[in-house]
């Protein structure tokens, strides 16, 4: 018999619980998203056995693998957020149903504070699939256990060793949570024979059949940062987990017995959660990803004039989405033009990334190899980050992109046939497919033609320690590359150098340019009013006078304010994006 | 209670119903199936031009324990039926609906004992638009030498500085089994490399493992010995191993290795060392020393190789680079130099080959168990050949010391190589498949050091090396099995390293 009237469980089941899938769509999707595209371009899931087999060989990697399928969906962020908070609402209902399973009719407080941590966890966007999976697989066995009839309930001591093989650590919460109900229906011999019985397939594992550090087989595929660093949080989550048994057979009967009206305040719970989980959510939204990663977005799109004026829009300081941004400007051949228009690291870690064991670094560095044309390079990062990481659908990109370029076709089509095991880069596959064993399409092609062109020049040792130095044997080799034409005179710009810079004026003319770029001008208009050198003959290019007096200007204004920097730099605002302004207070 | 009675009733007969119409689905599909895989029935066309088929199998000479050499027929058709006879005797018969064969290992073994010293011969026909087309036939002769029943092997990403997953494979040459013997990841991705036995024998086995667990584990009497092998007297660590026939010594080469990437050319990285000489390790003694062939250190020594007999060690030798060398000038002469084993003396080196002087550099002499021919990798320039697309193996009669190609090369690299412990069979590296992972290939050796047409390592899955990315190296045959497991290796890890102590002689 329902002893909850229709009405009130709507009100304090249903309800809130539709509310929390709704509002986690809505907010993972309209306001997270970042989360889903950084996941889904973190990793790549692949059909067929053999990527399956490859997770087989540890504890915990078939869990590993649905994590991967399940971000593989991220592809699509509405999908991701459905997922997620499905997932959210699954665990919810499972808590709720295991307390009512124990005797707690409304066990609502604990469900809807778990569903509202684990959704706030989501909320940091290194928090991955595995774990929401992974404690949902362990709730759904042990509602099994429950619904099972005493005598069966040996299958749970029988299949924790394949548990752990399957979901690996998380197995623990099932084991934990199993104990905790065992020794409450004082069933000492179930508990201690579960034990038991992972114990020995722990070992033999260890000891027979897993290449893995012991550590790792104890952890696995649990890790600190696959929650984000949320370890409290996360913790208390374990925690809460384990002892559902015993907090759905406690009553705090001072709380039981405030009503309103007929209803118990308790039953009201889920909202006051809501509202608070609401609150929470808001404020961890982390604004400074969400514009880094709408930029890399962007970038992979190839949108370099809707990434610029994004950035244009909305400055940032972050290193990585202005090294985006500076590459970017040099495809679309505006970087010596607008470089001071953004903010500008004096080190050139805007401009490049040094070789560093770091992830996002060896993901991202390689494009800038790509852009001037060092194919070999470019394709060296892309590969050593699949070692140390993984594919990832951009890297798998990159990697077949500069195979077709060197014409590499044999491999190129091992990389292909990667990609086109991926549920959602099926099309891309069949779009590089078309240049395999064909250097025609491969010339004809504006993106791949470009680099190869740039490509074919002679041999030098790449630097990837101090990525300046590659820019002038680029240039020897080919004075009219002018995506490394820029680079160099950007590169020269951070160094002050305005010797450099001019005597790089006629390679610019070589380069076949009309009209000196924006900021390289007015280096150019110092190098020159200052009497810093002698000026190099110029067949072609022509100084802009308007740029003459705009530095007059400025000048004048400058030595005003000289004395007080801060004023200097309040006065001199309308020069922000010149060359004149970074040397001056840089 | 009727109308319970009649629900259960209904019930069952639905899903009797249900079961039987699946069951008829799955007969029909049977059905189909069988009458879909046909072969010739008499009359067919012919096409005159080889059959292409992947790998390439064809008129190669093959030993009788050979896993079966499953392929796939590379020729578009509807439906493929292949017909395999023995010289003396046997048959296989194999229809396929999308051009791949694989055989029956019980089928396949027996077939090849039936025809030792002959010729099994294949005819591929080939359904398209529902007439047969049959292709010239050809065949391989089954040799009555073995090979060794083990191919041991490190499989790793084909990349430059970075490593995640390593592992040393062995892999049964009589079947497709293969297991891990070690993997990096047993003791945290330290780098495990240069797995070498004696004789081909995994009772005297070593590897390197390098990073925080570091040392040279050795396989004694079932249990591993971890050693730190570097001493104070040594500016480098003992790398390339070669064991001594008498299982006593084990030689190395002492190298500083320095690596850096081309921007341009296809070839994207260039190995080579900055100096090296060589060491010997007293294994019963626990002693390493010098071998003392270069006391002014003016050249560059590394890659030892034992003759057969244990009385000479060869050797690769480059004048010693100076601070502003360029890479392409180094090149290697192969040396060797007489050893007493018993004394554990060394006399004055001599030249063997003058590689140099042809403008070439040589790595990696190998000696035939018989010690009569010895193989080595020949290339431009440098010791790194598995990154020299031009790199080829030849052979050097040490009887007469006639240096001759070998017939198994390809245009791309071919490298690491070791011979059978009967001198017959020799595997090697190859690119030839796509120019960047080397494949095991192995050739049949004469008793003139002729080799013949290589095939490549057989896998069950014949389109497996177009799928996979990582790449074999330094496949080594083995007589017998390495039995280790992830505790014994992580306990050996954990064990205090046994410093080998300096001598001089």
């Amino acid at each position: 018999m329902n002893s909850v009237p229709n009405k009130t469980k709507t009100v304090t089941r249903f309800l809130p619980a539709a509310l929390l899938f709704l509002f986690a769509t809505v907010f993972l999707y309209r306001f997270t998203d970042y989360i889903f595209f950084y996941q889904e371009k973190s990793s790549l899931f692949q059909t067929g056995f053999s990527f399956l087999q490859q997770h087989l060989d540890r504890p915990g990697g078939f869990l590993e693998y649905l994590g991967k399928l399940q971000i593989a969906f991220y592809y699509y962020p509405f999908v991701g957020a459905f997922i997620v908070s499905a997932q959210l609402l699954l665990i919810v209902w499972l808590i709720s149903g295991i307390g009512k399973k124990l005797g707690a009719e409304n066990f609502l407080f604990l469900p809807f504070l778990t569903g509202a941590l684990l959704f706030y966890l989501q909320t940091n966007y290194q928090y991955q699939a595995i774990n929401n999976l992974g404690i949902l697989v362990q709730l759904l066995l042990f509602w099994v256990l429950l619904n099972s009839k005493p005598k069966y309930e040996w299958w749970v001591v029988i299949l924790l060793p394949a548990i752990y093989f399957l979901f690996g650590s998380f197995s623990v919460l099932l084991l934990g949570i199993t104990t905790v109900y065992f020794l409450l229906q004082k069933s000492w011999v179930k508990s201690a024979l579960s034990w038991i019985s992972l114990a020995i397939f722990f070992w033999i594992g260890k000891e027979f059949l897993f290449f893995y550090t012991t550590d790792s087989l104890f952890v696995f595929p649990f890790s600190v940062t696959t929650i984000g660093g949320q370890v409290v949080l996360f913790g208390l989550v374990i925690l809460l987990l384990l002892f559902v048994p015993v907090f759905a057979k406690i009553r705090i009967e001072a709380i039981e017995r405030i009503k309103f009206r007929q209803l118990k305040l308790a039953m009201f719970s889920p909202y006051l959660i809501l509202a608070l989980l609401a609150v929470a959510v808001f404020q961890n939204i982390d604004e400074k990803s969400k514009h880094y990663f709408h930029t890399e977005k962007l970038f992979y799109e190839q949108k370099y004039d809707e990434l610029i004026r994004y950035n244009y829009d909305e400055p940032t300081k972050n290193k990585l989405t202005l090294f985006l941004n500076n590459v970017a400007l040099a495809e679309t051949g505006r970087l010596a033009d607008s470089f001071f228009k953004f903010r500008q690291s004096d080190d050139g870690s805007t401009l490049f990334l040094k070789w560093q064991n770091i992830n996002q670094f060896i993901r991202l560095g390689g494009y800038y190899y790509y852009a001037i044309g060092v194919i070999n390079e470019a394709q060296r990062w892309a590969y050593e980050y699949t070692v140390i990481y993984g594919y990832t659908p951009e890297t798998l990109k990159m990697l077949i992109k500069t195979e077709l370029i060197k014409g590499n076709y044999e491999t190129a089509e091992k990389y292909i046939s990667i990609l086109d095991r991926s549920l959602f880069y099926k099309n891309e596959a069949h779009h590089f497919r078309k240049f395999l064993n064909d250097d025609a399409a491969v010339w004809s092609d504006k993106e791949l033609g470009k680099k190869k062109q740039q490509d074919s020049n002679p041999d030098f040792f790449v630097k990837s320690d101090m990525p300046w130095l590659n820019l002038l044997p680029v240039l020897d080799a080919d004075s009219n590359n002018p995506i490394a034409l820029q680079y160099e005179l950007s590169w020269l710009m951070l160094q002050k150098d305005m010797k450099g810079i001019v005597e790089l004026l006629p390679a610019l003319e070589n380069a076949g340019l009309k009209k000196i770029p924006k900021n390289v001008e007015e280096a150019v208009v110092t190098y020159k009013l200052l009497r810093v050198g002698e000026m190099p003959e110029l067949q072609q290019l022509q100084i802009d006078p308007e740029t003459e007096q705009r530095f007059q200007r400025y000048y004048q204004i400058y030595q005003q304010t000289r004395s007080n920097k801060g004023k200097a730099q309040i006065a001199l605002r309308e020069f922000a994006d010149t060359y004149w302004y970074y040397v001056f207070f840089n | 209670m009727i109308l319970l009675i009649s629900g259960f009733a209904i019930n069952a007969i639905i899903k009797l119903t249900m079961s039987l119409r699946y069951h008829l689905i799955y007969f029909v599909g049977l059905l189909f199936l069988f009458s879909c895989v046909s072969k010739p029935n008499g009359e067919f066309s012919k096409n005159n031009n080889p059959v292409k088929i992947y790998p390439d199998y064809t008129e190669v000479i093959i030993p009788v324990n050979i896993a079966p050499l499953n392929f796939l027929v590379e020729e578009a058709g509807d439906a493929y039926y292949l017909s395999i006879s023995g010289e003396k005797a046997g048959s296989i018969a194999v229809s396929s609906r999308d051009g791949q064969f694989r055989f029956s290992e019980k089928k396949w073994k027996k077939l090849l004992g039936e025809n030792l010293g002959a010729k099994i011969s294949y005819q591929i026909s080939v359904k398209m638009e529902g007439k047969w087309i049959q292709y010239p036939a050809f065949s391989n002769t089954v040799s009555f030498e073995k090979v060794d029943p083990f191919l041991y092997y490190r499989l790793l990403y084909p990349g430059y500085e970075s490593w995640t997953e390593l592992s040393i494979v062995q892999r049964s040459l009589e079947s497709f089994k293969e297991k891990t013997v070690i993997q990096n990841n047993v003791v945290g991705q330290n780098c495990v490399n240069c797995h070498a036995f004696n004789n081909r024998n995994a009772d005297d086995f070593m590897f390197h493992m390098r990073g925080n667990l570091g040392g040279t584990y050795f396989v004694e009497d079932g249990d591993l010995k971890k050693v730190n092998l570097k001493t104070k007297e040594m500016n480098n660590g003992a790398v390339y191993p070669r064991w001594h026939p008498s299982g006593k010594y084990v030689a190395f080469s002492s190298n500083k290795v320095v690596q850096q990437f081309h921007a341009k050319e296809n070839k994207k990285i260039e190995v080579s060392d900055l100096n090296s000489s060589l060491v010997l390790y007293d294994v019963d003694e626990n002693e390493i020393m010098q071998v003392p062939v270069d006391p002014e250190k003016q050249f560059m020594d590394t890659y030892p190789e034992w003759s057969a007999d244990g009385r000479f060690l060869y050797f690769c030798r480059a004048a010693q680079i100076a601070e502003n060398y360029d890479y392409r000038d180094i090149k290697y002469d192969l040396y060797r130099v007489a050893f007493d084993p018993e004394q554990r003396k060394f006399s004055e080196p001599e030249l063997v080959l003058d590689a140099a002087t042809l403008g070439k550099s040589v790595s990696f002499p190998r000696i035939a168990p018989a010690g009569n021919v010895l193989i080595f990798t020949l290339h431009d320039y440098g010791c790194f050949s598995i990154w020299h697309k031009e790199a080829d193996l030849y052979s050097v009669n040490l009887g007469n010391l006639e240096v001759k190609k070998c017939g198994n090369n390809s245009d791309f690299t071919e490298s690491y190589h070791s011979w059978s412990s009967n001198s017959k069979w020799l595997v090697f590296s190859s690119k030839r498949g796509d120019g960047l992972t080397a494949r095991p290939y192995i050739s049949f050796v004469d008793e003139n050091g002729v080799t013949s047409k290589p095939f490549v390592l057989p896998q069950k899955d014949p389109g497996f090396y177009r799928e996979f990315v990582k790449t074999f190296n330094i496949p080594e045959f083995a007589k017998t099995d390495v039995e280790l497991t992830p505790g014994e290796i992580r306990e050996a890890a954990g064990k205090e390293v046994i410093q080998a102590q300096w001598a001089t002689n």
